[in-house]
């Protein structure tokens, strides 16, 4: 029987096309739908703006402080049109990063998220190399006014952790691998630039 | 291409096969990694090397992982080999030339993104892994016709 090799590529290339189309609509499918509203968000720009981006961070990762400057020009340039929702996304190859969450979202608990955020990316170098940054973390927390006191029980409890895990499992459903990720409308984004890009391609520059 | 290998039909030719067997399964197995997780992730780890401009980027996130996954596909069935063999040493020589620029600049890339999500290996690590993988395919070129024991070329020109 002779056995046609172009017709055996095909058919090759046809199962395997088959075959990823199945694992990436079964087993990969990733769902990236705007992440419901909860009390206690923490919301940059106006909350009912027509696009809601919801952005997935880390507080260790090096390019989600470089992004920051980025989403600030484009609250400012898009103001009342976009607004940034963000999540806690701690990756597991950053050790301090699940950590710094839970100090953070206490920070949110006390009405301070925005401030502590910012400290802990502008100091990032500081205590990312650290075996242990929790005293860091308390001085960056009395360099805010933080209530310790309220803060500690906090960090003792379970509702900042669970928050972080919540985050953090919105973010695995809608398939967030890097950080920092945006979900715009039900696309993802993975860094500044790219968010960037679709912004101008919707709202125009 | 007959020479060196002595008798390419006996031993040395079954390494040959695990030799090409080896650097089919990890094109097809990264390339696979690749195709079904998120074109955005991939993406973004092709603008951490900050060679090509963002339509290049878009364009190759979407078309690279089927290369891969395709070029190792066929080697592991031993399908075109001579042109296939080629393929990934073009590819393995050009993610050298990708990864070393990157370490020269040294640009600050935790993830080479070269399998996925399934391993994550610092950059120097790459570069000896893809030279590994250029040598492999270089060496069953040379050996053609060890290395495409068992294949579907074979069998294909047998049937003529």
């Amino acid at each position: 029987m002779k056995i046609n090799k172009w017709l055996l590529t095909a058919l090759v290339s046809v199962m395997c096309l088959l075959a990823v189309k199945l694992v990436k609509g079964t087993y990969r499918q990733a769902h990236p739908q705007p992440a419901p509203m909860q009390a206690g968000d923490r919301i940059k720009g106006k909350p009912d703006a027509g696009l809601r981006i919801s952005e997935f961070t880390d507080f260790q990762c090096p390019a989600c402080g470089k992004v920051l400057p980025v989403l600030d020009e484009l609250l400012e340039r898009y103001a009342g049109k976009i607004s940034i929702q963000h999540k806690y996304f701690p990756l597991p190859n950053h050790k301090h990063s699940v950590r710094a969450a839970s100090y953070a979202e206490c920070a949110n608990a006390q009405g301070k998220f925005w401030s502590y955020h910012d400290l802990l990316f502008s100091r990032q170098p500081d205590w990312s190399g650290l075996d242990d940054p929790s005293q860091y973390f308390d001085d960056l927390a009395m360099k805010v006014s933080l209530d310790m006191d309220r803060l500690r029980a906090c960090l003792a409890g379970t509702e900042a952790s669970g928050r972080v895990n919540s985050d953090k499992l919105d973010g695995e459903i809608a398939g967030v691998k890097a950080t920092p990720t945006f979900v715009v409308d039900g696309k993802l984004f993975v860094g500044g630039d790219n968010l960037k890009a679709e912004l101008e391609s919707r709202l125009g520059k | 291409m007959n020479s060196g290998l002595g008798d390419q039909e006996g031993s040395g030719g079954s390494i040959m096969v695990w030799l090409r067997l080896l650097v089919g399964t990890i094109f097809t197995v990264s390339g696979f990694e690749k195709a079904v997780g998120t074109s955005a992730n991939f993406l973004y780890i092709i603008q951490q090397y900050q060679i090509v401009p963002l339509p290049l980027a878009r364009l190759a996130s979407e078309v690279f992982p089927w290369v891969e996954l395709l070029t190792g596909l066929f080697i592991l069935l031993g399908l075109w080999l001579p042109v296939t063999l080629r393929v990934s040493a073009l590819i393995s020589s050009s993610l050298m030339l990708l990864v070393g620029q990157a370490i020269l600049r040294r640009l600050p890339i935790d993830n080479c993104g070269c399998f996925g999500e399934l391993v994550h290996l610092p950059l120097g690590a790459v570069f000896f892994v893809d030279l590994g993988m250029l040598a492999a395919a270089l060496a069953c070129l040379r050996y053609l016709s060890a290395s495409g024991r068992f294949g579907l070329d074979r069998l294909c020109s047998a049937t003529k």
